[in-house]
């Protein structure tokens, strides 16, 4: 029915209606004439008028909504409903077992539990449990209702909220900021304790009457998240989300992953507020919209510009520069830790100098590109504005010779405001998805111009030394290939040949600047990097030894170099990479644990260093490798296991870094492999189904990034193969279809792609064993399932061949192609076909 | 959920009269859950043994949400928001309670199981629930009155000030509309 007859039905329908009931029938007969359909419509609708008099006249009764307070929660007697939120109830309550009526508070989730996420809370409360802190509102038991819903006690607080309490108190700066700190420490030994909070509000941190801090809700918010089942909480949930924006980091208002730093974000606002009785923010409405949206892209203003006047003073400067370090929008750009934020307030109050620092210009504007994802482009226009201007004024350089003093001035100006854009610029966007064509225009263009200015500035080495690095990062964009890259391998080696050239006689000069040295180590890195890329094992290994070589040297000299021990990591890693291809796994061993050993050396000296973490991950996971292919399971899934924490906890602080997050899931996709070979199938179908949707994020992200693409056609397929041992051929066949499928397009860009034609030829394979009835138990009809897996088989096999055009098959899959055409030609015989 | 829903509310409501329509998007979720705790305190406490009546509901939660500044006429668009948000509760209620029952997991009682259950008279709430958004299609404003007159309890007088019409378009509507979800409710019956 349409609205307009809706209107003519119920136009007969109330004539009739103020007629008597006995003279309704002729009336809607006439009414209606031909319109046999609108006279049934009206007449049953009259008769539904007559029958239903009482139909809907009394609103619902006795509605019982879900989950009234209880008498009894466990062995506890509840006294009162102190609140209750999306998840869950919060009850007071007193142990009825007891003379001392100790009071305590009972959190119960509000909804029926699968049992997947009772396993979850139990596991989140045993963590609880294990949180003893003087400043920390105590887990004192847990259990379940009658009807299985999982309960935690907790200590109960009485206090005031913390901003009220310092009030009361008539605290002044230096006060605040010690009872901050105990705060602080606090949410650090949670931290360390791997419990987030998520919810830190001075509402959550209460002030017993001694003064002593206490925290609440420690995780609670996780653990509640972990029970709840869907249900009609979505509407609370997004209007919990939307209705207290004001503490919550932008990753929390986005929906995005939540971390550690999630809280140093939260504990800034609480510190803003504790200095200037203000929010971080100003909003014209304050509706949450506009609060999320504030919290997500507004700066805040500096403390000591809304304090109080007589505080200014003593708020302006290092305060300033702490509170809106732990406000940055980006969780990777915040304190480490909140011990790190209590350290700076304590070199505050000390008078030493504080280690935040303000955001440089290459920083602003990396992050306004950020924001602007798509302008990035639009960043390359922007240098060739401003470098076209440079070329210019080399040009004038020449011309006006008389003034060749002043304008070689200026040039020296432009230059050095050139090569930070190149910089600063290319550096703060590098990790971000989806940038890498930007990055390429950006590096591509400043050559040109540094080129040209190469020319006219002759062999000033500093000019050099630009062009040298310059030349380094467009490899790097072309073709580096452990990160995004435009798959351009061959212009890569060019453009570090190109640098490698100018960097020679630079560091081989005995005036020359160590920093040359340094460099040409980092040149003959890329280039041994490149090399593997293309297989050119010989070269790689070259390059690996000279890298190592001159980092050594570097070392014995004593010359001061920028991040000595990571830069040795890095070369000894290298090294044993190559080694372990060239299958000289002990060898490759040795330089490995050497690596290892550096930069945990690194991280000795400097804990909070990012570089010497992603080293010590990164040496861990090769190690693994290694001790895999020496067909050693136990040390192979004990060094991925390590990897994987670091891995896991780098990406953890920098959720939206895209290098993290692959270097994260490639160690996920290798720990599963042994988890898998160890005989736990579970874990390795945890950890590949992980593996798998984070390769997924990254293609979404960038889906320039063949590598992420390669690695989700890959993980898939493992997946697949690790299901259809645990007997699941029907999901095992549609994982093996879906990595073909990502696979094929790979290849559809790019047919020399040779890693990705190997893993299509394997991908198939696997792919016809998981159709294959003698290969795998599964459901459907035998003969059915073994025509598939001929079809699969025979793809796989056209890919072999094709690979093999291209060069030898290495033994290994030579045995693949062998038990293919084994397993081929017997589904052929099966079916008949042969 | 610290903040007070009570100001809240308010500064909604005259957003709303000052017409901002979004204002009552943001105005539901937080009656729903003031509803909510309203008919529990309802049921378990303050009047053991009386049933829950969706107006005196709707009511308390216009007392205890909207302070004195609140402009008068937003009353009228509370209410029909207030019923927007009964029809939610109670539908969703009525939607687990089926999933359980056939779901045939016995053992599991929910808590308030012995204390009440949800009945919209012979009404299937589920069914009426679908029936509604059929309508809705037909005439916006038709279900916007079964919600208030059938879930928030209101009179004929409250629903035609809270939709700004006459009372007697309300009376025709609401004939019709009964007549209409009667029939389609009984339709599988016959």
């Amino acid at each position: 029915m349409t609205p307009e007859r809706w209107q003519e039905v119920q136009r007969v329908f109330h004539d009739a209606l103020e007629r008597p009931a006995e003279v309704r029938p002729a009336y809607v007969a006439e009414a209606c004439g031909a319109d046999a359909e609108l006279r049934a419509e009206v007449a049953s609708l009259l008769r539904s008028a007559e029958e239903g008099t009482a139909f809907l006249e009394t609103p619902p009764e006795g509605a019982a909504l879900p989950d009234p307070p209880p008498a009894r929660i466990g062995p506890y007697r509840v006294l009162d409903e102190l609140g209750r939120g999306g998840m869950g109830y919060v009850f007071l309550a007193t142990r009825a077992d007891e003379q001392f009526k100790k009071r305590v508070a009972i959190k119960v989730v509000r909804q029926g539990m699968d049992p997947d996420a009772v396993r979850r809370f139990r596991q989140e409360r045993q963590i609880l449990a294990g949180l003893e802190h003087p400043n920390i509102a105590r887990l004192l038991d847990g259990g379940s209702t009658g009807d299985g819903r999982p309960y935690v006690v907790l200590e109960y607080v009485e206090g005031q909220n913390l901003l009220a309490w310092c009030d009361a108190h008539g605290l002044g700066v230096a006060e605040r900021i010690t009872l901050f700190r105990t705060v602080c420490r606090a949410v650090q030994y949670a931290h360390q304790n791997l419990v987030v909070h998520r919810d830190l509000k001075p509402a959550n941190i209460l002030v017993t009457a001694d003064g002593t801090p206490k925290l609440l809700d420690f995780g609670i918010a996780k653990l509640l998240n972990a029970g709840v089942s869907d249900g009609p909480s979505d509407v609370t949930l997004a209007a919990q989300r939307l209705l207290t924006p004001e503490y919550a980091s932008p990753e929390q208002v986005r929906g995005e992953r939540i971390t550690t730093a999630s809280d140093v974000y939260s504990l800034g606002v609480v510190l803003f507020e504790l200095l200037t009785a203000k929010r971080p923010y100003r909003f014209e409405t304050g509706s949450p919209d506009e609060v999320a949206r504030a919290v997500c892209e507004q700066e805040p203003e500096k403390p000591s510009a809304v304090c109080r006047r007589e505080w200014r003073k003593a708020i302006a400067g290092d305060l300033d520069t702490i509170v809106l370090k732990a406000l940055r929008k980006e969780p990777g750009r915040r304190y480490v830790s909140a011990e790190q934020l209590a350290e700076d307030l304590r070199r505050h109050a000390a008078g030493l100098p504080v280690t935040a620092q303000r955001d440089t210009l290459g920083y602003r504007a990396g992050k306004f590109f950020r924001r602007h994802r798509l302008a990035a482009a639009a960043a390359g226009v922007v240098l060739v504005t401003l470098l076209g201007g440079i070329a210019a004024t080399a040009r004038q350089a020449r011309i006006a010779r008389a003034e060749k003093l002043r304008a070689d001035l200026r040039l020296q100006d432009v230059r050095k405001l050139a090569g930070s854009f190149l910089f600063e610029f290319h550096d703060a966007i590098a990790t971000l998805p989806g940038s890498t064509p930007a990055r390429e225009l950006i590096v591509r263009r400043a050559l040109e111009y540094l080129g040209t200015l190469a020319k006219e500035g002759g062999t000033d080495p500093a000019l050099q030394r630009e062009l040298a690095g310059a030349y380094q990062k467009l490899g790097d964009v072309q073709g580096m290939a452990t990160w995004a890259n435009l798959g351009d391998t061959a212009g890569a080696r060019e453009s570090y040949k190109a640098a490698l050239a100018i960097l020679e006689p630079l560091a081989t000069d005995p005036s020359g600047s160590p920093r040359d040295r340094d460099e040409l180590a980092a040149c003959h890195l890329r280039l041994s990097k490149v090399a593997i890329n293309s297989w050119e094992i010989e070269t790689a290994l070259e390059h690996a030894r000279r890298a190592v070589e001159l980092r050594e040297e570097l070392r014995r000299s004593g010359t001061p170099i920028p991040d000595p021990l990571n830069k040795l990591g890095s070369a000894y890693h290298n090294l044993g990479l190559v080694l372990s291809l060239r299958g000289e796994k002990p060898a490759a061993l040795t330089a490995l644990r050497k690596s290892l050993q550096e930069f945990e050396a690194a991280r000795r000296a400097n804990p909070g260093d990012v570089h010497a973490q992603r080293g010590i991950g990164l040496a861990r996971f090769e190690i693994a490798s290694v001790h895999h292919h020496l067909g050693e399971l136990r040390d192979a899934a004990e060094n991925g296991r390590e990897s994987l924490a670091v891995r896991e906890a780098l990406l953890a602080a920098d959720p939206l870094n895209a290098r993290l997050k692959t270097d994260f899931m490639a160690t996920l996709a290798d720990v599963g492999t042994y988890a898998s070979e160890l005989g736990d199938l579970d874990a390795a179908v945890a950890h590949h189904r992980r593996a798998v949707s984070i390769a997924e994020e990254l293609t979404a992200a960038d889906p320039k990034n063949t590598y992420a693409q390669v690695a989700l056609g890959y993980y898939s397929t493992e997946l697949g193969v690790i299901l259809a041992k645990r007997g699941d051929a029907r999901e095992a066949l549609r994982l093996h279809r879906y990595a073909a499928e990502v696979t094929s397009a790979v290849l559809a860009a790019n047919t020399a792609n040779g890693f990705a034609r190997r893993n299509l030829a394997i991908i198939c394979g696997n792919a016809g064993d998981a159709a294959n009835p003698s290969e795998t138990k599964g459901p459907g009809r035998a003969e059915e399932r073994r025509r598939e897996a001929a079809v699969w088989y025979r793809k796989s096999l056209a890919a072999w061949r094709e690979l093999q055009a291209t060069g030898k098959l290495s033994d290994e899959d030579a045995k693949a192609v062998a038990a293919v055409t084994e397993r081929l030609a017997r589904c052929e015989v099966d079916t008949g076909t042969r | 959920m610290t903040s007070n829903p009570s100001s809240e509310v308010t500064r909604w409501l005259h957003e709303w009269s000052a017409g901002d329509p979004s204002a009552a998007d943001r105005l539901l979720p937080v009656l729903y859950r003031e509803l909510h705790r309203l008919a529990q305190g309802y049921l378990n406490r303050e009047r053991p043994g009386h049933t829950l009546q969706a107006t005196a509901l709707v009511n308390e939660a216009w007392l205890k949400l909207a302070d004195q500044s609140a402009p008068w006429q937003s009353r009228a668009q509370f209410l029909g928001v207030a019923a927007q948000a009964m029809r939610r509760i109670l539908v969703d209620h009525a939607r687990r309670r089926a999933a359980q029952k056939r779901g045939g997991d016995g053992a599991r009682v929910t808590l308030s199981e012995d204390v009440a259950a949800v009945t919209g008279g012979d009404v299937d709430l589920v069914l009426l629930d679908d029936a509604l958004n059929r309508l809705a299609a037909l005439d916006a404003r038709q279900a916007q009155i079964v919600e208030m007159r059938f879930f928030a309890g209101l009179g004929v007088s409250e629903t035609a000030v809270a939709l700004g019409v006459s009372e007697k378009t309300v009376k025709r509507d609401w004939a019709a509309a009964k007549a209409w979800l009667h029939r389609e409710l009984t339709r599988g019956a016959r």
